[in-house]
């Protein structure tokens, strides 16, 4: 960066070379980056060989990620461009046909056509969805104005709206991506002839009502949009501005990477079913994050459309993410009756996020897997914090760098066809890291005595060893995760459901402990052993359901879902008996009463038989129950261990939550106080090292010092007894060399430092003045945050 | 005039205002009167029936002079707008002399026609420029030769409009609402030409007499008419009843119309979505996907869901508790031993009991929001700085709003707007008793 001139100090802004160098230089990846850990040079070969297995790894996870992103909202987009395509039909045919006095014309009063999609309060996957509703709209929209996506743009709303639909400028062309200057591909639009009359011209221009003759088609379809620059709105009337364009632009690049194949699936899928389009398609104005939305501004745009509808057909959508309510609550009545308002409900994002466990984490495709706590991490800043599924994989991504930049044996790490050759490019020494895992030295250890020391020596031997390993490994997880799914299936409808109702929260336990040893389960089984019959029929037909799903071709599975069906064979066939002995006892009991209708005692007495008879068989019931609950109980047992009881599993799993947590959760406080108390954890010098936390030493900064000396107060500090203390500690260091100075006179340049680091803690804000007492600071509760 | 009923005194004042070809028009009008009460629709059809050129702007749209005189010319002219550069584009006019001047070359090239600028919700203008009303109220003072009117629709009666210095009144006329009659008759218009003239008559009155308390707005009551008029010949469609059985449909619609009721002005769901949403609770629900199911409760069931993340949850309620428990009572509430209460609470409280959910949410700083959050929530919690990026979405929902403070950066300070029902249905989802913890109800 250029220096500049200038005396004063102060933040100037530098614009960027038109042209940066960067473009041309070799792009750094990962791998410049990778592997912390290693840091003796005969590593280096580790170092190729994780960031080798760790990139196929994440290939594979983001494919998948990408499939399912594309595909969870297909349903809902689907129907939403089934009613933007029937609702514009239906507008042109009200422009194009002068309004008849046929009925149904809802339209005929002004209302425009809006659909509301309720997207749930997840805002980092908000940017995804319409993301994807927009390629979806332009490309099955062809031939037609493009749709234009409106971030919470207030006043600039109209001439962004308008310059992104006639100029099918804003939206740049992908060579310019890296460009930030604005490139408009299509005709420039002023910016003061931004208004709806415009609009209309444009559109009759472009879609006369006559057979079209060639139509000029802005160039340059990308799905990067909305780059037009906000340019300063003015008037009073303009409200606060709330633009994200870099954070918008980043996602733009990252979703134009990897955008491929599966996006074009469901482009596809609805083109094939939408019937043949209009010549005159609709306008379609995309206003995402309603909420932030400036209520007049939105007022406004609604009357506007409303009162041209006669010309321009638009549909609006609305993208809100609490309920549609909202957009009542934001709009006057007046204008919200100009709304002929439809609800779309994307998925929610609990649904979605059980699929990526699904598919991601509960599946071999994808080779690296999350051990019990970082899982239950994940989960937790999901459910806890933001419910956002980008910000889970995001997690993901970490937990799987960590996990391969770590771990050295975690080059093994791959997709099963590789380990072979994975294994062939590594040399003795290396191997090493592999026999020191702590489960293979137990594995070892317990191996039979011949075959210990060629364990330890055969190179050859210990390959294949491990390869075998690995295999079974993964068939124990695919038999794990099956076995999970059974334990859910089993228990989620159990009253209370102690285990909980997803599958992620069963996994959750069983991935760290053993799950019959839980007191949940033991919860569930008491449950379980409560069952009617009829509960347990169905419970059992899910099981078995889930079982077959699952069975993959294992053996162990197999032999279960035999066992299942047999187990549940018996209890319809118990069902069968019953009834059938009971209509014999109900035939005679029935017979004996009318026989002897006046003898009370003969009736009681036959009813206390039939009530003893039924006890018996509830008991041959409640045999084959407990029968039931104890075959699940040693399935488990004997399945569902945790992965550390594995072979191998640290090649596979990825235990350690605290790294993961450490980057993931951000925690200020914390960070503050630490750094404050103990400045050589950050900055790893020599002079702040302190034996115990609490210790004051003369060298830290003068904030720590004073910071300390603070905490030893109370609620109200003395400012001169503060410095006091703070002249005394940091003076220390002078005490041989100057005379001690006197009390009440105390250095200027001291009395400086301590002014300076007051005021940085007030900055921080651990304490305020106040008025109370005079030379007094107050603490205060929540510094810091 | 023909199409037009019920407003035929207003048409004739219009009328004889603007006078014949060739005598001078009033300088400005001013038409005044409820929304949908046909000041649109009359002054247009009393404008084109004298055969004056007309020029109309909707000032919602016109949000700075410049727009509003460019649409104004651009109409006169007849000349289509347009705002690529491939074309010649009429000359900028950002002024009222320009505009003045403007109109001169218009109306010398149109052989000096009479012109009329018709400007809907012209409240708006207000906000746009502080001269611009009153220029245009004696806009032929500045424009001699050229016979020009300008006629100004507003909701809003025209002292609204009065300014101390400059301010010449313009003629006004007052549309007032329309009687239940002329209703009828308006709505009788809808007719289509399927239907008797008998049976709609019926149909029309059996809507006014239901939703006639609740709205008088004709595009609402119109939107109610098209809304049923199908469900209404249902019973005629599969001849179950004749056009005359007034009882019978009655019988069949009555529970339609008042449903509907409870939903007048919120257009949330369309006639085909209606439908939609009819025929799916019909099939069998066995048959359906669960989402559908969920699609259909949350559509029919009138409490606000909204999913929020676990902490945003008890976010919310504390930002609710913080808005309506005074912070007094904070130690009584929030604290394990807050010791016994004083016989004089009970008078307090009762002074203040009303006052507390009637007076609005009240503003908290941060610092409180925190500590009751903590203490509601029941196992400790480190405040991540998820946590705060979580208070930052709820205010992006607008579920909380920052307001004021003197010391944005130090101690913000909120206020929670989530509607009551919102919040209550948030609490049931974790089973939080917010009844335990407010002021007004413990
Ligand atoms: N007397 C009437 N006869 C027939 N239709 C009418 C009559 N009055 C109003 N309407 C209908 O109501 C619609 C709205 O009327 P109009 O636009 O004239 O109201 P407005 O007073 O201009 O309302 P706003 O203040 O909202 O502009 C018209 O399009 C017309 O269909
Ligand atoms: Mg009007």
């Amino acid at each position: 960066m250029a220096g500049t001139v200038s005396v004063s100090k102060g933040v100037f802004a530098f614009k960027r070379p038109k042209h940066r160098s960067q473009r041309h230089a070799p792009r750094l990846s990962t791998l410049d980056h990778w592997g912390h850990g290693y840091q003796e040079e005969r590593e280096e070969n580790f170092k190729q060989l994780t960031h080798l297995s760790y990139t196929s790894c994440w290939n594979i996870a983001s494919q998948i990620l990408q499939e399912l992103q594309d595909n969870i909202h297909s349903k809902v987009f689907q129907s939403l461009v089934t009613y933007i395509d029937s609702a514009g039909r239906r507008l042109t045919a009200d422009i194009t046909t002068t309004r008849d006095q046929t009925f149904g014309l809802t339209h005929a009063l002004g209302n425009v056509p809006t659909a509301c999609l309720v997207t749930g309060v997840n805002m980092p996957d908000r940017d995804a969805t319409f993301q994807s509703l927009v390629g979806l709209l332009r490309s099955t929209s062809r031939r037609t104005s493009p749709p234009c996506r409106v971030k919470s743009a207030p006043r600039a709303a109209m001439y962004r709206m308008i310059s992104q639909l006639i100029g099918g400028g804003g939206w740049a062309g992908l060579q310019d991506e890296e460009e930030e200057e604005e490139v408009v591909t299509g005709p420039k639009v002023k910016r003061k002839q931004c208004t709806m009359a415009v609009l209309a011209a444009w559109y009759q221009r472009t879609h006369p009502s006559s057979p079209r003759k060639a139509k000029k088609e802005p160039p340059g379809y990308t799905r990067s949009p909305t780059k037009t620059p906000c340019s300063p709105s003015k008037g009073n009337r303009s409200p606060t501005k709330r633009t994200h364009p870099s954070s918008s632009r980043k996602a733009d690049k990252d979703t134009q990477a990897n955008e491929g194949s599966p996006s074009k699936r469901i482009k596809s899928n609805i083109i094939a079913s939408l019937p043949e389009r209009s010549d005159k398609p609709p306008i379609v104005i995309i206003l995402e994050d309603l909420e932030s939305f400036p209520p007049r501004v939105l007022n406004d745009l609604v009357l506007i459309c409303s009162q041209y509808r006669a010309t321009v057909p638009v549909v609006l959508v609305f993208g809100v993410a609490t309920t549609p309510d909202r957009v009542h609550h934001s709009l006057s009545h007046h204008a919200s009756a100009c709304l002929a308002m439809e609800v779309f409900r994307a998925q929610p994002s609990t649904h979605y996020l059980t699929s990526v466990i699904d598919k991601v984490l509960m599946s071999n495709e994808l080779p690296f897997h999350l051990g019990g706590r970082p899982f239950k991490l994940l989960l937790d800043i999901f459910l806890y914090n933001d419910l956002s599924v980008e910000n889970f994989t995001k997690g993901l991504k970490v937990c799987m760098m960590e996990h391969f930049m770590c771990h050295a044996s975690s080059f093994l790490c791959c997709s099963p066809k590789h380990r072979q050759d994975m294994l062939g490019n590594v040399t003795g020494p290396q191997l090493d890291t592999v026999r020191k895992l702590p489960s293979f030295r137990a594995y070892v250890e317990a191996a039979p005595p011949q075959e210990q020391v060629p364990l330890l020596i055969d190179e050859d031997y210990t390959k294949k060893t491990i390869l075998s390993l690995l295999a079974e490994l993964d068939v124990w997880y695919a038999r794990f995760c099956a076995l999970v799914k059974v334990a859910n299936a089993l228990t989620s409808r159990l009253p209370g459901a102690p285990m909980g109702r997803q599958v992620r929260e069963v996994l959750a336990v069983c991935l760290s402990r053993s799950l019959v040893d839980t007191e949940e389960y033991q919860e569930a089984v008491k449950g379980l052993r409560s069952m009617a019959r009829e509960e347990l029929v169905t419970v059992m037909q899910c099981v078995q359901d889930v079982l077959e799903e699952q069975l993959g071709g294992d053996e162990i599975l197999c032999e279960l879902l035999t066992e299942v069906i047999l187990l549940s064979g018996r209890l319809s066939g118990l069902g069968q008996t019953t009834e059938a002995e009971d209509e014999k006892e109900a035939g005679g009991g029935g017979a004996a009463v009318t026989l002897k209708p006046s003898d009370r005692f003969h009736l009681r007495e036959k009813l206390l038989d039939s009530a003893k008879n039924k006890g018996k068989k509830s008991n041959k019931y409640e045999c084959l129950r407990s029968e039931v609950v104890q075959f699940f109980s040693d399935a488990f047992a004997s399945h569902l261990q945790p992965p550390t009881t594995q072979t191998l599993h640290e090649v596979l799993f990825f235990h350690s939550s605290r790294a993961a947590k450490k980057m993931l959760v951000g925690l200020p406080r914390p960070a503050l106080t630490t750094a404050l108390a103990n400045p050589h954890h950050y900055l790893q010098c020599d002079c702040c090292r302190l034996d115990e936390p609490s210790a004051l030493v003369t060298t830290l900064p003068d904030i720590s010092v004073a910071y300390k000396l603070h905490l030893e107060c109370g609620r109200h500090i003395n400012l001169f007894d503060w410095l006091q203390a703070f002249v005394a500690v940091v003076s220390q260091e002078d005490d041989e060399e100057g005379p001690v100075t006197s009390s009440r006179n105390v250095d200027q340049k001291l009395q400086a430092r301590f002014v300076l680091a007051v005021s940085e803690l007030q900055f921080l804000g651990f304490i305020k003045p106040t008025k109370r007492k005079t030379d007094h600071m107050v603490r205060l509760t929540w510094g810091g945050c | 005039m023909e199409g037009v009923c019920g407003r035929e005194e207003q048409g004739r004042m219009l009328a004889s205002l603007l006078g014949q070809e060739g005598s001078p028009m009033p300088c400005s009008l001013f038409l005044w009167g409820h929304s949908g009460t046909g000041k649109t629709l009359v002054a247009r059809h009393v404008l084109r029936r004298l055969g004056i050129r007309i020029s109309h702007v909707n000032c919602v749209e016109a949000f700075c002079p410049q727009v509003l005189y460019e649409a104004v010319l651009s109409q006169l002219r007849g000349s289509v707008p347009s705002a690529t550069t491939d074309l010649p584009t009429p000359p900028t006019c950002d002024s009222l002399g320009e505009f003045v001047h403007h109109l001169d070359t218009v109306s010398r090239a149109g052989g000096q026609p009479r012109m009329a600028i018709l400007l809907e919700n012209c409240e708006r203008l207000r906000d746009s420029a502080a001269n611009i009303f009153p220029g245009l109220c004696r806009l032929q003072e500045l424009t001699p030769g050229i016979n020009i009117t300008v006629i100004f629709m507003s909701t809003l009666p025209v002292e609204k409009f009065r300014i101390s210095t400059g301010f010449m009144e313009p003629l006004v006329v007052f549309f007032p609402q329309y009687t239940k009659d002329e209703l009828q008759e308006i709505l009788q218009t809808l007719r289509p030409s399927t239907a008797s003239q008998e049976f709609f008559k019926n149909y029309i009155s059996l809507v006014l007499s239901v939703f006639y308390l609740a709205t008088r707005d004709l595009a609402e009551l119109m939107h109610q008419v098209q809304q049923h008029f199908e469900a209404y010949c249902e019973p005629v469609v599969r001849g179950e009843a004749e056009e005359e059985d007034v009882r019978p449909l009655w019988r069949n619609i009555e529970p339609h119309l008042k449903k509907a009721l409870s939903t007048v002005y919120l257009r949330e769901v369309s006639r085909t979505h209606f439908d939609k949403m009819q025929k799916l609770i019909e099939t069998s629900v066995s048959e359906m996907l669960p989402s559908e199911l969920r699609n259909i409760n949350s559509l029919s069931s009138k409490t606000a869901i909204v999913e929020l993340p676990l902490y945003s949850r008890y976010l919310l309620i504390a930002a609710h508790l913080a808005s309506y428990n005074p912070a007094r009572t904070d130690r009584r509430f929030f604290m394990k031993h807050h010791g016994k209460q004083r016989k004089t609470q009970a008078s307090i409280k009762a002074k203040e009991r009303c006052s507390s959910h009637l007076l609005g949410p009240k503003t908290f700083p941060l610092d409180r929001l925190m500590a009751i959050f903590h203490s509601i929530v029941e196992e400790d919690i480190t405040p991540t700085a998820s946590l705060f990026s979580q208070l930052a979405t709820l205010l992006s929902l607008r579920l909380l709003i920052p307001s004021g403070g003197d010391d944005v950066l130090q101690n913000p300070k909120y206020k929670c707007v989530a509607p009551h029902d919102v919040v209550h249905s948030v609490c049931r989802t974790i089973n939080f008793d917010l009844s335990r913890y407010t002021y007004s109800q413990a």
